[in-house]
Order: C-alpha cells, then sequence, then structure tokens
C-alpha cells in the first residue's frame, strides 16, 4: 500500500492537515512548524498522528479538516498525479509545497518549501488567507504577523527619518540665510560643515553614508535580503507603487541613481577639502571663484542634477514620486515624498 | 537683534545632532536653549523661557512617553508657557493627549523651517498678549478692590 504521512496543525477548531509521501520531509515541515512557536503565531499545538491514508475511515472533509498543506507531488494510485486534486474536487482548499520555481497549476499556490520557518509560517498565512479570506478567523490568525510589519515599516521610517533630519534642517537653514544674505549663507554653511568650537565634527563621507545607511536600512544597499526586504515579499508588496516610490528616492539600483546623491556628494566634497584647516582656510574655500555658486546648490538641486546629469547622463524623471505640489529640486520637499511614500507604504497593510 | 531682543526658547530632543541644527536654524531669530533629556529640560527651564519645542518621545523607546511627561511637567510649573509638541512618529494617541494637557501644536517631522519659525513668533505673540491680559485684569481686580 501506497503510504502517506499526516499531521495536524489546530488553532482555535481550525485543523490544518500536512501531507506527504515522506515521512522524514514530514518531520521536517513539522520542526519548522515547531520553531514557528518563537513567533508565536497562535499554533496552539499540533497533533503528530503519522497515518497511512489508506487507512483512514473517512474523508479529510469529514474530519474537519480546514487546510491541506502538501507536497506538489505527492501521488496518490487511483488519484492521479497530486492527491491535492482529489482534495480540491471534495472542497478542501490545498496548498502545495514546492521546491521548484514554477507553480504547479493556474489554482495552486506556490512557495518555495525548504526555507526558514518565519517563510514556512508565510506560506501557511497565504493559503489560509486565501481559503477563509473576509472571514474572522483571518484576523485572528494573522493579526500578529500584520502589527509586525506594520512595526517593521514605522521602524524602517523612524530610522531612515533619523539620517536626514539634521541634514534637512542644515539645509533649509542655509536656504533661508541665502534669501537675506549670501555671506551669511557662506558663515551658516561653514557652521554647519566644520562646527562652532567644541562641537563634534562631521567624519569625511558624512553625507553620503547617511544615504547609503537608509539604503541599506531598506535592504537597498545589501545582496541578501534584510527583514525588511523579506516583510516586503512576505506581505506581497514589493510591486506596491509606495515602496517602489521609497526606492526610486532613495535610488533604486546604484546609489548616485538617488535624486539627492549628487548634493550629498557635493557637500561631502566640501567637508573633505576643509576639515583638516583652520576655520578661516575653511572659510576662504567658500570664497573662491569657483565655490562662488556653492550655496545655492542647496537651496536648488538643479544645478547638482544638471552637473550629474551630464557625467552619468542617468535621467531623472522622478516626477511621480513627489507629493503634489513639491519641487523635484528640494531636499526637503524629496524628504517630505520620502515619509510620505512610507506612511502609505504602512497604509496599504491589510489591517 | 541683540540676545535680549530675541525670545527666549528652549528645544528639547534627544538627538543631538537635530537639537545642534535646530539651535542653528532658529538661533539668528530666537535665543535657544537647548536639552536633550527630561531632567537637562527641567534643569534649564526658568520663567525667562517663552516657548517650549517638544519631541514627543525622549529616546528610541516606542512606548517612551517622556515629551508627555516634561509637557505635563511644563503646564504645572509654568502654566502660561506654551509648549509645541514635535514627532517623527505617527503617534495620533500621544498627540491627542498633548493637546488635551494643554500643547498649543503638535508638529510632524521633517520640519518646514520658515513654517516653524511664523509658527513660534505667532504663538509667543500670542502667549505675550495673554500674559498681558492675565496681568491688567489683575490689576484691574486690584484696583476695583481698592474702591
Amino acid at each position: 500500500m501506497y503510504k502517506v504521512f499526516l499531521s495536524y496543525l489546530t488553532k482555535e477548531g481550525f485543523k490544518v492537515a500536512i501531507l506527504d509521501d515522506d515521512s522524514n520531509d514530514l518531520s521536517k515541515t513539522l520542526e519548522q512548524v515547531e520553531s514557528l512557536k518563537t513567533y508565536d503565531v497562535g499554533i496552539a499545538s499540533h497533533e503528530i498522528n503519522f497515518t497511512e491514508i489508506g487507512e483512514l475511515s473517512e474523508s479529510l472533509e469529514d474530519m474537519g479538516v480546514s487546510l491541506g498543506i502538501l507536497d506538489e507531488n505527492l501521488p496518490l494510485p487511483g488519484f492521479g498525479t497530486a492527491l491535492g486534486g482529489m482534495l480540491v474536487e471534495e472542497g478542501i482548499p490545498v496548498l502545495f509545497l514546492s521546491a521548484g520555481d514554477e507553480p504547479p497549476g493556474e489554482k495552486f499556490w506556490l512557495k518555495w518549501y525548504r526555507k526558514g520557518p518565519k517563510e514556512t509560517y508565510n506560506l501557511i498565512f497565504e493559503g489560509l488567507k486565501k481559503c477563509f479570506e473576509n472571514q474572522s478567523v483571518e484576523e485572528n490568525f494573522f493579526e500578529e504577523t500584520v502589527e509586525k510589519a506594520v512595526a517593521d515599516i514605522s521602524s524602517l521610517k523612524h530610522r531612515i527619518a533619523h539620517c536626514f533630519l539634521s541634514i534637512d534642517v542644515d539645509l533649509q537653514g542655509i536656504s533661508t540665510a541665502e534669501e537675506t544674505n549670501l555671506g551669511e549663507a557662506k558663515e551658516y554653511l561653514a557652521n554647519v560643515l566644520w562646527g562652532n568650537e567644541g562641537e563634534p565634527h562631521k567624519p569625511l563621507g558624512y553625507y553620503v553614508e547617511k544615504l547609503k545607511e537608509a539604503r541599506r536600512l531598506a535592504g537597498l544597499e545589501e545582496e541578501e535580503p534584510n527583514t525588511i526586504q523579506k516583510m516586503l515579499v512576505d506581505q506581497d508588496l514589493l510591486s506596491n507603487e509606495h515602496w517602489i516610490c521609497v526606492k526610486r528616492l532613495l535610488g533604486d539600483g546604484p546609489i548616485y541613481n538617488s535624486s539627492v546623491y549628487p548634493l550629498l556628494a557635493a557637500l561631502d566634497s566640501l567637508l573633505g577639502g576643509g576639515c583638516c584647516k583652520i576655520r578661516e582656510e575653511q572659510l576662504s574655500i567658500l570664497n573662491d571663484d569657483k565655490m562662488e555658486t556653492l550655496v545655492e546648490y542647496f537651496s536648488d538641486l538643479r544645478k547638482c542634477w544638471d552637473e550629474s546629469k551630464t557625467e552619468t547622463e542617468i535621467s531623472w524623471d522622478f516626477d511621480e514620486c513627489f507629493v503634489e505640489g513639491m519641487s523635484k529640486y528640494s531636499f526637503h520637499d524629496w524628504f517630505v515624498s520620502l515619509n510620505e511614500a512610507l506612511d502609505k507604504l504602512r497604509t496599504d497593510l491589510p489591517v | 537683534m541683540g540676545n535680549s531682543e530675541r525670545p527666549k526658547i528652549l528645544i528639547v530632543d534627544d538627538v543631538r545632532e537635530y537639537l545642534y541644527s535646530l539651535e542653528n536654524a532658529l538661533g539668528r531669530e530666537f535665543n535657544v536653549l537647548a536639552a536633550a533629556s527630561m531632567d537637562e529640560a527641567k534643569e534649564v527651564m526658568n520663567k525667562e523661557v517663552e516657548l517650549v519645542l517638544l519631541d514627543i518621545r525622549l529616546n528610541e523607546e516606542p512606548q517612551n512617553r517622556d515629551g508627555i511627561f516634561l509637557l505635563e511637567w511644563c503646564k504645572k510649573n509654568y502654566p502660561l508657557k506654551p509648549v509645541v509638541m514635535m514627532s517623527s512618529h505617527r503617534d495620533f494617541d500621544m498627540a491627542v493627549d498633548a493637546l488635551n494637557l494643554g500643547a498649543s501644536y503638535f508638529l510632524r517631522k521633517p520640519i518646514n523651517i520658515p513654517q516653524l519659525k511664523a509658527l513660534l513668533r505667532n504663538i509667543i505673540e500670542q502667549a505675550r498678549l495673554s500674559e498681558e491680559n492675565v496681568r491688567l485684569r489683575k490689576k484691574l481686580s486690584e484696583y476695583e478692590n481698592k474702591d
């Protein structure tokens, strides 16, 4: 007799059947599910009940199974190549586990099987979500994951904000000073770059490093997906329009694709030029003919952009990522738009 | 404008870098005192301060309410001094708490500096008028009592 092994997950009256023709694989799945408890996802217990399906006296539906989770290629003599076909016909929703890249069929769901516990949980999450759409069980069962995703995005927004809050105020200060007095604006810029006596000096590369840090937090600097990237996959937000805006504003691809990179690089070059000299020399740098227009950079990004565009021929088409009415040539407007996109991303979660 | 002519304000934010930036940005128009914690703020707060600009969270913990506690302390000890709250979070509950406790305004970061300056000027002006009103009413009442 062909053996199929079965075990259950139970949660508040909902019974999820896990089936596999290989008891070792089933054990692995159960191990993963067991470790899910560390995420406190609400799986109260599971009942290990290795059973040969041929010995089942009643159908899974009659046994109160709400969802089947099984290997996509699980064969059962007499029922075609996949047991899932039978279960679907019986009206039991099925979630297929697979190690492959291609979905086995339109009405089935495919997820990578041999992943970590969080992926296994999310796999169950997605399956149940599809099965019990609009039913209260979904909220009870998944509340915690969504709450965690909300917390992840809030934390990302907060940490990214902290990368730029100070720079934003400094640049607005320079810009405001420039409106009344260019000399005052230069003095202000010198203060921002090299500080007053007793104040900490900014390290070399400070400005571009802030952009890198923000990109790192959003998972755009690393090859391996970070927590945020994983959460976006889990919540199906990778192609969300607001996430795309976040990526484009921070630089989708290489760092210099960010609209504010030229400005931050210009600030860094000034910082590097002056950090080891005495203050009078630092100020004289700003009086050089070459530097005469530098202050203008900080009230209008256009100049930085134009130079960078000539060098790299990058297309700066970011209009749709900016909040309506905001200027893509203003650092502050860029920053507000970035915050807005992160806020909207959070509100797109199914809370 | 000399120091004495500029309204004295106290800025409280736990991120020192941001504190320096705000000091720089507002320093030409206001006489700025800065504090990075609740204790530091209580130490430097005095009756000369005309307005407090206060971050709602004074450390990284999500549930931190030091800003709210400090607001309560200010309202208890300096009831007529306006307090403007700010936050980079969507702290709707805390914002409501703050307004109920007497905060004059709630600002979300990132803050537009020209707008902030205009807001602070207006609130200080209003507070001065209120203080003047209280002072004159008191004087009037004393005068009436004499008669």
